[in-house]
């Protein structure tokens, strides 16, 4: 009788056994023992040690082939190895940081790096101290970023291994983006991995993790070149000393009351950017990125990879998904030569000192001719009514649902997202099973937070309006809030004027209506259908205010917004139980 | 009356057989019995991948047990051997009081492996704690 074919493809416990028990089944290979297959026989706790060693091998082999390559690691340890060739460090905790803006109780006042304390309270009453990574005298009214810090190290002086140059701070919870290294009283600045060779004199140092701290590395020898350093190397009698800050970590987010008793704290922006670790599934994602992109803004990744990496987004700008980037070809109407950079907090403006940082450090990245811009993003807000059907007897799962759909669109507020009515009506079933008998979902009109502008104004909904026909021009496809024009409280409404052979509305009039009646005060703007935006006429919108303009669309179910536009929803839940 | 040898097993203490150099091997009641004194003495989840493979004899060690638990431990030995030693049929379960916190178990079961005269054969396991 041939072997048994002997199955090796499943790996658990209880395949592997039935494995064994298949071969040992086989009279001609075992014609001994009978007793392997009764659970308390001595040859069946054979067969269970021979299984568990082969589980444990094949686990164990499994986790060598997955902790090889960046995709598949899970291990810190791993990742942080894995990264190492592709220039990136993976940084260990940081610190929260709070933006505040401070003046003088009396005269002026210095704000010395790492010493001078700020006292922060979060909402529950716990005390966190803040400290400066940059020293400023404060007289008037100026901007002042603080972070976090349960300790800190001032001035440190090192001892520096001169024959491999090479310091070890020994704490992997060092917050490296508030490193200081001096030499000589001079500070030295971290080298990035892909800028060209500091030279002999390149007054830098080099970082580098392990699984217990971080090496601070300086001038070392190049290979080809004996006699010359990648950088400037210590000697013995330099003096070298450090200054970071060791977080709390997330613990220290949320903070929104600061107090110092030499300065006047008139706004704070709450604490963020405080975190634990490393997140290791944003480092799988950005270092392959950053070394394809070498430090270059060239692709739409490289911008992404590249402004990660730049140290000076925005506080509470810590997700992939909060930043868009698209080219200027991609805009309405396209505009060459300019890529577009977006953050989803729409408090954030091209005067923003965090966003002019932002866009200076990609104008020095990206490509001659091509101009960074930052674009403010603007919420979409989707008027969705969600119609339910429970169980009876049940409890209402009304305001579940509500927070729910909540949680998908307006707690995090991220770029590229879309309103699918069947996807929403899936997750809702899969998340109450139980509860719902049956649930609609009805995106209705859409509507958009316009600033007022002396010139003429484009807004732009990015989605087609429903487009009323040449024989039905009682509907309506966009109305405005009402707004006082020419001393007369009006609202936009629109009137098409332009059809297509299907007599469908192509472009059309905005009227200024007069609220509770349809007289009209003529044309203030006009509204194309296909395209799905408006052109309000100079000097309408009143100075200095906003208004929401309300839209009904061609396609409801699935809105899909782009760009700057930042979407959310405003949900009615209706239930009733059968 | 000849006995056919039906179940064989190795011995569980791995004693070696002076004849063959090779380990001992235990046939028939025997490779039963040392099949059952293992469930009985066996903790549940001490036998990986298996949580509810054993009798928790040991919990009884140093204790004093009432009527109650004792057949309640009765129910708990005739239960594992049934569902773990398919060869054997439990007649009785005794535990009696060896005096100073130990105790004596008594498992007698009839078993089949005598192809001519099933179930001809009354076994008896004792174990002592």
């Amino acid at each position: 009788m041939a072997n048994p074919q002997i199955n090796i493809s499943s790996l658990t416990f209880d395949d592997i056994k039935t494995s064994l028990k298949a071969y040992l089944n086989n009279p001609t290979l075992n014609p001994q023992f009978v007793g392997y297959n009764f659970d308390a026989s001595a040859l069946n706790t054979l067969l269970d040690i021979f299984s568990y060693n082969t589980l444990f091998y094949s686990f164990y082999s499994n986790m060598i082939a997955n902790e090889t390559f960046l995709s598949t690691a899970s291990l810190e340890s791993s990742i942080v190895s894995l990264v190492k060739p592709l220039g990136y460090l993976v940084p260990g905790k940081s610190s929260a940081k709070i933006q505040l803006n401070v003046s003088s109780a009396s005269g002026s006042v210095t704000v010395n790096p790492y010493s001078s304390v700020f006292t922060g309270f979060s909402p529950s009453g716990n005390s966190y101290l803040f400290y400066p990574i940059e020293g400023i005298t404060v007289s008037s009214q100026t901007n002042l970023s603080i972070y976090e810090a349960k300790s800190v190290v001032n001035n440190l002086q090192v001892t520096v291994d001169i024959t491999e140059q090479k310091v070890f701070l020994g704490n992997t919870n060092v917050d490296i983006n508030t490193l200081t290294l001096k030499v000589n009283g001079v500070t030295w600045t971290k080298y990035n991995t892909f800028q060209s060779n500091p030279g002999s004199e390149g007054t830098v140092y080099f970082l580098d993790r392990t699984s217990s701290g971080f090496y601070v590395i300086f001038g070392k020898k190049t290979i080809n070149d004996y006699q010359t350093t990648f950088g400037k190397t210590i000697a013995e009698t330099d003096v070298v000393t450090v200054s970071y800050l060791i977080p709390s970590g997330a613990d220290a987010n949320n903070i929104n009351s600061v107090t110092n008793t030499n300065l006047v704290i008139s706004s704070v922006t709450p604490s963020i950017g405080g975190a634990d670790g490393a997140d290791l599934d944003l480092v799988k994602f950005f270092a392959p990125k950053m070394f394809a992109a070498n430090d270059r803004a060239v692709t739409r990744d490289d911008y992404y990879g590249v402004l990660f990496n730049s140290g000076v987004l925005p506080a509470n700008i810590t997700n992939i998904n909060q930043i868009n980037v698209w080219g200027g070809e991609d805009a309405d109407p396209p505009v060459y030569g300019r890529v577009f950079v977006s953050f989803s907090d729409q408090t954030l403006t091209k005067t923003t000192p965090s966003v002019l940082k932002c866009i200076q450090f990609l104008k020095n990245k990206s490509v001659v001719t091509v101009i960074p811009e930052y674009v403010q993003s603007q919420i979409i807000k989707v008027s969705l009514t969600i119609r339910l059907t429970t169980v009876s007897g049940l409890p209402d799962i009304g305001s579940n649902v509500l927070t729910y759909v909540n949680a998908m669109y307006n707690t995090n507020k991220i770029f590229n997202n879309n309103i699918n009515a069947n996807d929403i009506k899936q997750k809702l079933l899969n998340a109450y099973p139980s509860n719902i008998r049956s649930v609609i979902v009805e995106p209705s009109k859409i509507s958009l937070l316009v600033s007022a502008s002396a010139a003429s104004k484009n807004v732009y909904f990015r989605n087609e309006f429903i487009a009323p026909q040449i024989y039905s021009l009682s509907g309506t496809a966009l109305f405005s809030d009402i707004f006082s024009y020419n001393g007369q409280n009006i609202r936009f409404k629109d009137n098409p004027t332009k059809f297509d052979e299907n007599n469908y509305a192509l472009e059309g009039e905005l009227l200024g209506i007069i609220d509770q009646t349809t007289t009209s005060v003529g044309i203030i703007g006009y509204i194309n259908y296909t395209l799905g935006y408006i052109t309000i006429n100079p000097g309408v919108l009143p100075i200095s205010s906003t208004l929401y303009f309300n839209a009904f669309l061609k396609y409801p179910d699935n809105i899909t917004i782009k760009n700057e536009s930042v979407l959310i929803v405003d949900t009615i839940v209706i239930s009733q139980s059968t | 009356m000849s006995t056919t040898i039906k179940f064989t097993d190795i011995d569980f203490f791995l004693t070696k057989n002076d004849l063959t150099n090779d380990v001992n091997i235990m046939y028939n009641a025997n490779a039963i019995s040392q099949s059952i004194k293992n469930i009985i003495l066996t903790t549940q989840k001490e036998k990986l991948f298996s949580p509810f493979f054993g009798g928790n004899a040991y919990d009884l060690l140093f204790t004093s047990p009432s009527p109650l638990d004792i057949a309640s431990k009765q129910s708990l030995f005739a239960a594992a051997v049934r569902n773990h030693e398919p060869r054997a049929n439990v007649q009785s379960i005794d535990i009696t009081d060896s005096g100073e916190g130990h105790w004596l178990i008594t498992v007698l079961y009839r078993t089949i492996y005598s192809q001519t005269n099933p179930f001809n054969s009354q076994q008896t396991v004792r174990i002592a704690l």
